[in-house]
């Protein structure tokens, strides 16, 4: 019982510490991983058993895929040939470069998709000489939004997906609905709320028709081999189950394939310079706060501490389904807008692991798992803290001299995320509640 | 204890040309083209030095915003190049018209090294080497502008000029 709560401690101080944010967030989950193994509640190899490399390898196969693609300038010439096909008027290239940043998010990780998505967009509101803000606040929502869709999309999927076995097409077929209608909302909000206002002048218009997209690819060759080697990742995140591989393995040989190609024929120096590059641009924060996070969670799990809270909540729902899930959704959504939703969600999963046998089984629980995703992915989009891409944009903003304050940000934000969360409320009453 | 001649006091150009932190950016080009600058110290109305401008700051107002400020930002989100925009002469100069008037303390760059008079010579050729433009002599106690270490200075003495 002592080490139960001591673990329950060591979780809470780590939350507190994230939230509070003096410290970075890897040193802090590093420090909670060190204070489960000197405290005694697990051992050295206990703490290691406890790192899931299955996501760490998805997380850092898909970095460093992006890492080489985007040398290729693709991600510009997509944004630019996007706004193109409206005309370059404002209100179309609001809604395009939605639509284009969710389906990216979808496939890559938010921070890189609106790190990729944002210069281009701040080179056309300056050209189109119109108001930033709406542009940026739409792409925040929209990388949330977009990846939710997929496994790969967004850490709290890639937790979910690759900690309980479920496949890229359990998501995609679970998720993308609801997600579709969630993003034509959003788009359509955003008209209503900016985008029917906006005007440009026709020079100005006339100018970003002007671009030419085809410049902004760089490198002809790294395009085809960086598109087949996505297309080829994408195909095996499809067809896991019939070859037999998981998540991190795909990400990892689909990396590796592609250093492979773009280093092969090139001196020994040049490669050793061109690698530690592509290495240097992996988020280690992120892959190290992982690693603390796993091993936290680990000494939670093992002490029993999740199985008891998990007993707790089925009881207080009456071990029904539907308030369960329902309870799940909005409760992740409401939180993951305040507190981090990564440790969030990697506490969930072994609490909702252990709610098994209260609803039939491990199959029983998969609307559960579909509620917290949603919660937890869309409910990032309620405040500017609520996920890392919001803070992103906002701090690329504000040095831009675009005001990017958490009020005004939220104001509008919350309540949005609260009409996103209740179609997907409708949504898991329909199809499986 | 390091005398004159391994100082910076020893190789500095004294009453170097500046500029007053009120005046406009077009005056520093002026300024900088008239004299083949690499950069101007900044100075308040008193000669108190500031920063400095650079001159590839004046190139970098000719580009869009987001290149001006990505150092600032991590790697992945920097534009790759920027040949899809179709802009003219005509169109970089109007751009270059926008912020021409705005007062030169708005581009202030406050991470080039600062030298004091008894700062080494060994020193002061490492900034340059490191810093790539020419670097300030300011003294410690009243923050005046004394001079600029050049590396035209040091390639100077080497020379026996």
């Amino acid at each position: 019982m002592t080490a139960m709560w001591t673990a329950v401690a060591v979780l809470a101080a780590t939350y507190a510490a994230v939230m509070s944010e003096k410290l970075n967030r890897s040193i802090v989950a590093l420090l909670g991983a060190l204070m489960m193994i000197v405290l005694g509640i697990l051992s050295q190899e206990e703490a290691i058993e406890g790192i899931d490399f299955n996501t760490i390898g998805l997380l850092v196969g898909m970095m460093i895929i992006v890492s080489i693609t985007r040398k290729s300038g693709v991600f510009e010439y997509l944004a630019i040939w996007s706004a193109k096909r409206v005309k370059a008027s404002p209100a179309g290239i609001l809604a395009m470069l939605a639509v284009v940043t969710a389906v990216m998010s979808a496939f890559l990780d938010n921070v890189t998709t609106v790190l990729l998505v944002v210069p281009v967009t701040l080179v056309i509101t300056e050209q189109l000489k119109v108001d930033p803000y709406p542009f940026l606040f739409s792409q925040i929502v929209a990388s949330n939004i977009g990846g939710t869709a997929t496994l790969i999309g967004d850490p709290p999927n890639i937790l979910i997906g690759t900690q309980v076995g479920l496949s890229f097409n359990d998501f995609v077929v679970n998720l993308a609905p609801v997600i579709i209608v969630v993003l034509i909302v959003h788009v359509l909000s955003m008209h209503v709320l900016w985008g029917r206002k906006m005007t440009a002048a026709p020079d100005a218009m006339a100018k970003v028709m002007a671009f030419d997209e085809r410049r902004a690819i760089t490198d002809h060759r790294l395009l085809k081999q960086a598109l087949a080697v996505l297309a080829i990742v994408i195909a095996a995140f499809v067809s896991s189950r019939h070859i037999g591989l998981e998540a991190g393995a795909i990400g990892m040989a689909g990396a590796a394939f592609l250093m492979l190609l773009d280093n092969v024929g090139r001196s020994s120096e040049h490669q050793t310079e061109n690698i530690t590059k592509v290495f240097g641009e992996v988020e280690w924060i992120t892959i190290f706060f992982f690693v603390g996070l796993f091993m936290v969670i680990a000494g939670v799990e093992h002490t029993g501490a999740l199985k008891l809270l998990a007993d707790q909540l089925v009881a207080a729902t009456g071990a029904d389904l539907q308030v369960t899930g329902l309870a799940v959704m909005w409760a992740s959504a409401v939180l993951s807008a305040i507190v981090d939703n990564i440790p969030f969600v990697a506490t969930m999963i072994p609490l909702i692991k252990a709610m098994a046998p209260s609803f039939g089984g491990p199959d029983g629980l998969m609307p559960l798992w579909w509620a917290l995703s949603l919660g937890a992915c869309l409910g990032g989009n309620g405040t500017l803290i609520g996920a890392s891409a919001n803070l992103t944009v906002a701090g690329i903003a504000e040095r831009n001299g675009i005001p990017f304050r958490f009020l005004r940000y939220t104001k509008i934000a919350f309540p949005l995320m609260i009409l996103h969360v209740a179609i997907c409320h409708v949504y898991l009453l329909w199809r499986y509640l | 204890m390091a005398t004159d001649e391994h100082t910076c006091q020893a190789i500095m150009t004294s009453h170097p040309i500046s500029i007053r932190q009120h005046e406009t950016v077009e005056q520093a080009l002026h300024l900088l083209m008239q004299h083949k600058l690499l950069a101007l110290p900044i100075v308040e109305e008193d000669g108190r030095y500031i920063g400095m401008f650079l001159r590839s700051r004046l190139v970098a107002m000719l580009l869009p915003r987001i290149v001006q400020l990505e150092e600032r930002i991590p790697e992945v989100g920097r534009l790759l190049e920027v040949g899809f925009l179709t802009d003219s002469i005509a169109d970089v100069q109007n751009r270059f018209r926008e912020v021409a008037g705005r007062p030169v303390s708005e581009y202030v760059q406050t991470d080039t090294p600062v030298l004091r008079p008894s700062t080494p010579i060994m020193n002061a050729v490492l900034f340059l080497y490191r810093a790539r433009t020419y670097l300030p002599v300011v003294d410690e106690a009243s923050g005046q502008l004394l001079g600029v270490v050049s590396t035209w200075d040091v390639l100077g003495r080497i020379a026996g000029k």
